[in-house]
């Protein structure tokens, strides 16, 4: 039976102010009508917003690449539009197809598993106490800017060996790159500020002559192929996780943190039930993916739900709509606090399965822990809290000020 | 009643895990380390819920 190709044309651009000033009805209605459907906004570009669609992207790397091969718009990256110029280093393993990335993954995963990430539950506790000690006297606070900005990019970047009093600057440089319109200057100036990786380049210089216990004096340590690991391999490796650490815990973290200033049901809940917190985990996961779409190009013809994608095509694989997809998900409109199972995509799928989804998993666990035992009662000002100008790629938050009942520290003296 | 994890579909999530570790041991690495195991008497509820987990739909149960 010969089948029909089809090329729906959608007029959808995820950086439009019409996008963002609703992203969910933007992704929900292009599920619906494609599921797979061409743009010709940034050169060309396809977007798959199925479930199934996502399994068939996302597994397939011989099909849909992450690397920066040629391709049709001249763009490449995994954005849309591409971001990395070739000036920049390839972002490791992320920009790596198997069989090459599996040496590069291998060395992240030994340091990430479930295993080692609660390992590291002494320090997300003490960044998340430290953080809400500051505030807790005060009765009032901007969420972001206080917990849960600050608790992530602590965490990872100390593991990591950046040095504590650039981490701030580096949380803010991926908030405007992620955050904010490519033709905004707040993302032009981000894009054009080489501190995260000038940093990362002089604490290699640092940690060759006295290494520390952080995660680029491990590194030094390793192998790659039977070779040692370099400075440039590290700094490759390390952006990955900077940008991967600081923006996305922050985004779920703050997204259930306004659900529940609007389900005060589900609060009490979660404050009445601790436990209930590990399945609900999965459901804020579905519901609010931080990274709600991802790039690849086609490194050769295919056909996906009866359309022709040629070989150079830029594909833009939706998580967020695979999310709420009703052929995956009963009821994906609702809230369900212990949906099972709940096999979202929010951590993505194949290969590239986001490294850092462990203690990601326990940095939410902790923040919301903590925010529900010791704030119960924040009010966040609806009136002022705002999300990213642009959600095409990072769902996320600009501001989020609250009230609470004063408390008391917690913590060891600052 | 069997289980199988596919090593090449296996990317790490670790939900198998998590809900059932006693049945579904992980490697250094966070990956399913199982190939295929005899399911003990009793547990078979547990292997379904790690199967029905997984979002690489990795895992299989033969009955």
């Amino acid at each position: 039976v010969s089948e029909t190709l089809r090329q729906p044309i959608v007029d959808f651009d995820h950086h439009s102010p019409e996008f963002n000033a609703d992203p969910h009805t933007a992704w929900q209605s292009l599920r619906e009508t494609c599921p797979v459907g061409w743009s010709e906004h940034y050169g060309g570009f396809w977007i798959v917003a199925d479930y199934e669609g996502n399994h068939v992207a996302l597994k397939n790397h011989a099909v849909f690449t992450s690397e920066r091969v040629d391709s049709n718009s001249g763009d490449h990256g995994l954005n849309i539009p591409g971001y990395a110029t070739d000036e920049d280093l390839i972002a490791y393993p992320e920009e790596i197809d198997p069989p090459d990335h599996w040496p590069l993954r291998k060395l992240i995963n030994a340091r990430l598993s479930p295993a080692e990430s609660r390992e590291m539950q002494p320090a997300i506790e003490h960044w998340t106490t430290t953080c809400i000690d500051a505030v807790i006297g005060v009765g009032e606070c901007d969420l972001l800017y206080d917990i849960t900005g600050p608790v992530p990019a602590y965490t990872i970047l100390d593991w990591l060996g950046f040095p504590h009093d650039r981490v701030i600057e580096a949380a803010e440089i991926m908030h405007d790159t992620l955050g904010y319109p490519p033709e905004s200057d707040r993302y032009k100036k981000a894009r054009a500020n080489d501190m995260i990786q000038q940093t990362l380049w002089a604490a290699c210089a640092a940690r060759r002559k006295e290494p520390r216990h952080d995660l680029i004096s491990w590194l030094m340590t390793q192998e790659i192929n039977g070779k040692p690991v370099d400075d440039q391999t590290i700094v490759q490796l390390a952006i990955v996780l900077v940008g991967g650490g600081v923006d996305t815990t922050t985004s779920l973290t703050s997204s259930a943190l306004v659900h529940l200033n609007r389900d005060r049901e589900l609060r009490q809940q979660l404050i009445d039930n601790p436990g209930l917190l590990e399945p609900a985990t999965e459901e804020f996961l579905r519901v609010y993916p931080p990274l709600s779409s991802i790039a690849r190009t086609a490194r050769r013809d295919y056909v996906l739900r009866g359309c022709r994608l040629h070989s150079g095509d830029r594909v833009l694989v939706s998580r967020y709509a695979a999310n709420y997809d009703p052929d995956a998900f009963e009821r994906p409109e609702e809230f369900i606090v212990d949906r099972f199972p709940n096999r979202h995509v929010s951590f993505g799928l194949g290969p590239h399965r986001c490294v850092g989804s462990h203690i990601a998993r326990l940095m939410f666990q902790e923040m919301m822990g903590q925010i529900l035992r010791r704030m119960p009662d924040y009010e966040l000002d609806e009136e002022s809290i705002s999300t990213y100008p642009d959600r095409g790629m990072v769902n996320g938050w600009a501001a989020l000020p609250a009230r609470f009942t004063p408390g008391t520290r917690e913590g060891a003296p600052a | 009643m069997k289980i199988r994890v596919d090593p090449e579909l296996c990317s790490g999530h670790a939900v198998c895990n998590a809900q059932a570790p006693e049945l579904f041991s992980l490697d250094d690495d966070g990956y399913s380390n199982i190939g295929s195991l005899e399911v003990p008497p009793g547990m078979e509820e547990l292997a379904r819920r790690g199967m029905l987990a997984c979002p690489e739909r990795a895992i299989t149960i033969e009955e």
